[in-house]
């Protein structure tokens, strides 16, 4: 290194500290990769201020972390240095290099699928078995089921189906460029496009536009709030940091079903909140349920129906989750993983 | 602001050369008065990422980080300011400059973290990937620099223009230059192949009908000076222009296409007479030790402090007398401490330093020579105090180190000199040769060598063929201790039968070392005593 490592908080606006975490519901096991420790750490989500369950070598820059949903194992994304860390909960890790830049990776059963960006490549890696795929300039992974991975190139707008089981491209058509969250149903795809200050439904299953949803003025991260149901609209919640609040919007229904929904929610009383302006002073760029969060100076809230309450701050943008017992993140001011239950 | 962003990507591409010399004191200067006239944080940010650049290049690394630190300072500041007053735009590009700063400070991670945040709101915006593919080439990070770049280019050229639109076109060629810089970082021939079409690209584009009145307004104005800090689309076009044809004379150096890459450098030298890194190539390229020593005068006066300048210089010397002539500039006093320090002249190499650091106190390269004199005299522990108050590069710092260990283990190997004594003490190749080395490098202290003056040595020899062999007297002049060859002040007869050559041993004490041009590096000795053992 050419230089000494300087204190960095004092200095820059974002959160610099290489810290992600993980947590797989099923097991309930909160996993944490600290980047300046060069650890991983496992924890009972019920015990996170006692011991860790296990401590492993872990890497210098992780980036993010994937759970396999079925509860036996992360994924540890190192994006510089080009590595992936498949840990299972009982501590064993196996260290796989990759080609440039691992973006983000999605588990599909025992298979485990790795977007790396800069190299153009989507991996399945299964055991011994490794297969890739070249993929479209500055990819993103917007959707995955057990058979296919649906890839979004953010620069020329592709939508690219490829089959789960030997990554062969299968359909693909041309969207709007520059959306920054794929967000995915079962059956739709939501892009969020802050240019555009728009939220595009996509049909996974033809890849053809449904509908554009105006959302504020520089719309960034997307969440779906709750899918289409006899009683509700499928409901959206935006995270706008131009406007510095959330946006709640509504796919757009039938009238007849307009009608019979909105009785319905008069009738049972539901209504729909906004945190006003002055609950994000600086903006919040991602969301998820329940979730703020402002990547400016890693702030994170809690978002209820009454109220904002702001967790903590100089949180980094991976080391949050939020999940059925609450939020878990990483508290950089006491160094260790807290849980605001819900 | 653009060409600002411009901007960097000149200071980060590696030259052969970084330029020291009086150009980047005026460009210095200038910057020191924009930042004294500037309130706006993301301007102030982008002079300080400049000064750091010219300080860097100039291989003055506290300045440099410090600057830096300045610069992410304000960026960092600036982005939460327009985030909070929700400029989103101003907020990507601040974080972006915040990544840069990052980068130059080698923090690899917030780097990273920082272009991925201000890509969210600018993927469709050109420079900010060009940036991006910048900070990667900074933190060689190569891959990620080309493809960074790539997306650039893809989307300059979606950004249609038509032929008269110099700005744009000029934007393109600077994406294009960047993808040219990384493809050439990597290793194999088809990503050469393609920076070399690229680089010819941006060549031709520059001279074509686009660019007319931007050069007519250049010759006008009689610009020359290759600003590392571009500002403005003339200043940008003749760096750009600079670089590019660089670049293309480094990649058909390396490739040993000598005579392109000769006209190539030539070219570079009819836009401007003093190119430092034209010069030192054409040095480099020269068959004739006359010319060749003619380009590193004009190099040295031009960029006196460049160290990839001093290594090729060294390598000169190797084989050349390098006679400096008169000693008045920065660049012959640079020559003349060199030509010193080669002859193992530590004293006057030292007083020749310490007369350039009162001209030039921040110069990291200075104080890197003066370590390395430190060392060669055996000074261990004042190299190390200059590398703690020096901020050094990896590479250099690992370069002294090796140097350290180097002598270190060489004052191991001639530890028999300790002490000397009146008997004679048997010598091997691996005794020998140390000491070969040693005195070499001019690294012998008082201590051994009063004791290798007095210290009779004994080893088993092979002599070369004699002129005279006779029945009671030999005559030998040179031979071998194992792989090391000796020789004598002059043919020396010793008395005895010594036709049978095999099993013989001598004694003799070492009166230092010849460089021969057969036989390559060999001791001097006065022999005592020819024995048959």
């Amino acid at each position: 290194m050419l230089f000494m490592v300087v204190s960095l908080s004092m200095q820059a606006s974002m959160p610099a500290e290489a810290v992600a975490l993980g947590f797989v519901e099923t097991s309930r096991i909160v996993l944490v990769a600290n980047g300046p420790d060069r650890t991983l750490q496992s924890f009972g989500v019920r015990d996170l201020g006692g011991e860790a369950i296990w401590t492993r070598a872990g890497t210098a820059h992780p980036s993010l972390i994937v759970a396999n949903p079925n509860g036996s194992e992360f994924a540890v994304l190192d994006m510089i240095e080009n590595l992936v860390l498949r840990v299972r909960i009982d501590g064993a890790v196996e260290r796989i290099r990759v080609p440039e830049s691992p973006l983000d990776a999605r588990f599909e059963g025992n298979a485990l699928y790795v977007l790396c960006r800069d190299a153009r490549r989507l991996l399945r890696i299964d055991g011994a078995n490794r297969i890739e795929a070249e993929t479209d300039i500055d990819p993103l992974l917007a959707a995955s089921d057990s058979n296919s991975i649906l890839l979004y190139s953010r620069v020329t707008g592709s939508l690219r189906h490829y089959d789960a089981r030997d990554l062969v491209l299968g359909r693909d058509s041309t969207q709007a460029a520059f959306a920054v969250d794929a967000e995915a149903s079962e059956g739709e795809l939501f892009l969020t496009f802050p240019q555009l200050a728009e939220v595009h439904v996509i049909s996974r299953k033809t890849l053809s536009l449904i509908e554009r949803i105006k959302v504020g003025a520089v719309p960034t991260d997307t969440v779906i709030e709750s899918s289409t149901t006899l009683l509700r609209t499928g409901l959206l919640n935006t995270a706008d940091p131009s406007s510095k609040r959330t946006w709640e919007t509504e796919q757009s229904q039938s009238t007849s079903r307009a009608f019979a929904q909105g009785f319905l929610q008069g009738f049972l009383g539901l209504g729909l909140i906004r945190p006003s302006s002055k609950d994000f002073p600086n903006g919040v760029d991602r969301i998820a349920r329940g979730t703020a969060y402002d990547s400016s100076t890693g702030t994170l809230y809690r978002v209820t129906k009454k109220s904002v309450k702001r967790l903590s701050t100089g949180i980094p943008p991976r080391a949050w989750v939020s999940a059925q017992p609450g939020i878990i993140y990483w508290d950089p001011l006491t160094r260790s993983v807290k849980l605001d239950a819900r | 602001m653009k060409s600002f962003l411009l901007a960097f990507l000149f200071l980060l591409a590696p030259v052969a050369i970084a330029s020291n010399g009086p150009s980047t004191d005026s460009e210095l200067l200038l910057l020191q008065s924009k930042l004294t006239k500037t309130s706006d944080p993301l301007l102030l940010a982008a002079l300080h990422l400049n000064v750091g650049d010219i300080r860097s290049a100039r291989n003055e690394w506290t300045p440099a980080r410090a600057a830096y630190e300045e610069a992410l300072r304000w960026a960092g500041k600036e982005a939460l300011r327009s985030r909070r007053r929700s400029d989103l735009a101003r907020y990507a590009r601040s974080v972006a400059y915040e990544g840069l700063a990052h980068a130059k400070l080698f923090h690899a991670g917030p780097a990273n973290q920082c272009f991925e945040e201000a890509l969210r709101y600018q993927s469709n915006v050109a420079s900010t990937w060009n940036l991006y593919s910048s900070a990667m080439t900074v933190l060689d990070r190569n891959e990620k620099a080309v493809a960074a770049a790539r997306v650039a280019v893809y989307l300059g050229h979606q950004d249609a223009f038509n032929e008269n639109d110099t700005a744009r076109a000029l934007d393109l060629a600077v994406y294009q230059y960047s993808l040219a810089n990384a493809l050439a970082r990597r290793k194999d021939a088809t990503s050469h192949r393609e920076a070399h079409e690229l680089l010819s690209a941006i060549i031709s584009r520059l001279e074509s009908e686009t660019f007319n009145g931007l050069r007519r307004r250049i010759a006008r104005s009689e610009a020359f000076e290759v600003f590392s800090s571009a500002e403005g689309d003339e200043s940008a076009f003749i760096a750009l222009r600079n670089r590019a044809r660089q670049r293309k004379a480094q990649l058909l150096e390396q490739e040993g296409s000598t005579e392109k890459a000769r006209s190539e450098y030539d070219r570079l030298l009819e836009d401007r007479s003093d190119d430092p890194a034209a010069l030192a190539a054409l040095a480099r390229l020269s068959t004739t030790s006359d010319r060749r020593a003619a380009y590193y005068e004009t190099a040295f006066e031009s960029d006196p402090l460049s160290i990839p300048l001093i290594r090729d210089y060294e390598i000169f010397l190797e084989s050349a007398q390098g006679d400096v002539g008169m000693v008045q500039s920065a660049g012959s006093r640079m020559r003349s401490l060199l030509l010193d320090y080669r002859r193992s002249r530590f004293a006057e190499s030292e007083r020749t330093l310490r007369t350039l650091i009162e001209e030039f106190p921040q110069s990291a390269t200075l104080q890197y020579l003066l370590a390395r004199v430190h060392i060669r005299q055996g000074k261990i522990v004042t190299a190390r105090q200059i590398m703690a108050a020096t901020s050094l590069s990896a590479a250099i710092s690992s370069e002294l180190e090796t140097l350290m260990t180097a002598h270190v283990s060489l004052q191991r190997q001639v530890g028999f000199l300790d002490d000397a004594t009146d008997i004679a003490k048997v010598a091997d190749e691996k005794m020998l040769s140390a000491v070969r080395s040693v005195m070499l490098a001019g690294g012998l202290s008082t201590q051994h060598k009063k004791s290798l003056d007095k210290q009779l040595l004994r080893a088993r020899v092979t002599f070369d063929r004699s002129p005279r062999l006779e029945v009671d007297t030999v005559t030998f002049a040179a031979g071998k201790v194992s792989s090391v060859p000796f020789r004598f002040a002059a043919p020396v007869t010793f008395r005895g039968d010594f036709r049978d050559v095999t099993g013989l041993e001598l004694e003799f004490r070492i009166l230092g070392v010849l460089n021969e041009e057969a036989e390559g590096i060999v001791l001097l000795i006065e022999p005592a005593r020819l024995i048959r053992s």
